[in-house]
């Protein structure tokens, strides 16, 4: 019989790589990713109990990840922990295409600049959440969810062009 | 680069081979706020620990009379009382549960109101400590068998000791207060108002 721990793993393991991207765009250094990543993973087993099923496992899980790399604090920063997107880490998980290593070598780069919630509303958006649902999930009106997407976007779009990639 | 590109490469990159933590009992939260205050908290109950067992062993080291000691040790009984009450609600505070699912705003007001009750109660229990203070101070100074510190008080004027002991409990009540209110906000203020940062982008526009 299942335990309640390898259920809960298998459920995350089809959307790890989601938390990850989280942790990517929350976080500039590889460690701290890393560490994001387990801290978003521990939060995830912690709640688990309170996943009563009255939302898909996917929307409540974006809602915790995105919950948790709100209030995770940064570690001082420390030169040599500096991420670079071309270490291994990256390449091998990464498209063979080149281009798109570099456009979400820049999306990264970018989105990190970004305010705390401008970054879940991206979160969303590219998750495919409609202004409604990313509205509920973020606790505020469908109305200035719309508006704080657009501007979100506006900032992305000025942080992309800022750092030389051609838009 | 347009947005879809964006759409594009985000969709493509999958993170496949991250690996979840196979032993999650093993997991420790690092800087998740209540993490980080509960730490904190844990090395002050410490030191509070440590220090009211050594309040205890003072009197041992001094030659205090009979009225001296019994009005010490009431006085300890209830600090310990005190402290034991404060400890709980503090203990159970951050015991507290926190929903991750509720939505983002929900989550972030409580995560912030239960870091202000915290402070507030925190600072409560230093203030009610206070007197105790003042209190330990006199039995000690003034309780002794040999009545010296009597004697000595006797050749000072009544307005010299009142002035002296209106200035003493300024400045004391002063230096508790700014090491109060420094130690919150260096230890638990500041994530206090980082969330409130959060709270403030998700207002209306």
């Amino acid at each position: 019989m299942k335990t309640k721990e390898q259920e809960f793993l298998s459920r995350l393991e089809e959307h790890k790589g989601l938390l990850f991207k989280v942790s990517k765009m929350y976080m500039d250094t590889r460690i701290d990713q890393e560490d994001l990543f387990q801290e978003i993973t521990l939060q995830l087993w912690k709640a688990y109990d309170s996943f009563k099923g009255d939302s898909l496992f996917s929307t409540w899980m974006y809602r915790v990840a995105i919950n948790t790399a709100l209030v995770y604090f940064k570690k001082e920063k420390n030169k040599t922990d500096k991420y670079e997107l071309t270490s291994d880490n990256i390449k091998e998980d990464e498209s063979d295409s080149e281009l798109i290593e570099s456009q979400i070598e820049h999306f990264y780069k970018a989105v990190q600049k970004l305010e705390k919630i401008d970054k879940a509303i991206i979160f969303y958006q590219l998750e495919g959440f409609s202004h409604k649902e990313i509205g509920e999930n973020l606790g505020i009106s469908e109305g200035n969810t719309r508006v704080k997407l657009n501007r979100a976007k506006e900032k992305l779009k000025e942080i992309i062009k800022y750092q030389g990639y051609g838009i | 680069m347009e947005f879809e590109d964006l759409q594009n490469a985000w969709n493509q990159d999958t993170n496949a081979k991250v690996q979840l933590p196979t032993d999650l009992d093993k997991l420790k939260s690092a800087r998740s706020p209540l993490a980080i205050i509960k730490k904190n908290l844990k090395g002050e109950l410490m030191i509070q620990f440590l220090a009211i067992v050594l309040t205890g062993f003072v009197p041992l080291a001094l030659d205090l009379n009979t009225y001296a000691l019994m009005a010490y040790y009431l006085l300890y009984i209830l600090s310990i009382l005190i402290l034991s009450y404060f400890t709980v609600r503090l203990w159970l505070y951050y015991k507290s549960f926190i929903d991750c699912g509720a939505n983002t705003k929900d989550n972030l007001y409580e995560i912030y109101y239960n870091i202000r009750l915290f402070i507030e109660t925190y600072k409560s229990l230093t203030y009610i400590l206070m007197p105790f203070g003042i209190f330990y101070f006199l039995i000690l100074v003034f309780g002794k068998e040999d009545g010296k510190t009597w004697a000595k008080l006797a050749s000072y004027s009544q307005e010299s000791l009142a002035l002296i002991s209106i200035l003493g409990l300024t400045i004391f009540m002063f230096v508790i207060w700014l090491m109060t209110e420094a130690h919150t906000k260096k230890f638990y203020g500041k994530h206090a108002d980082q969330i409130k940062q959060i709270i403030n982008e998700l207002k209306e526009v």
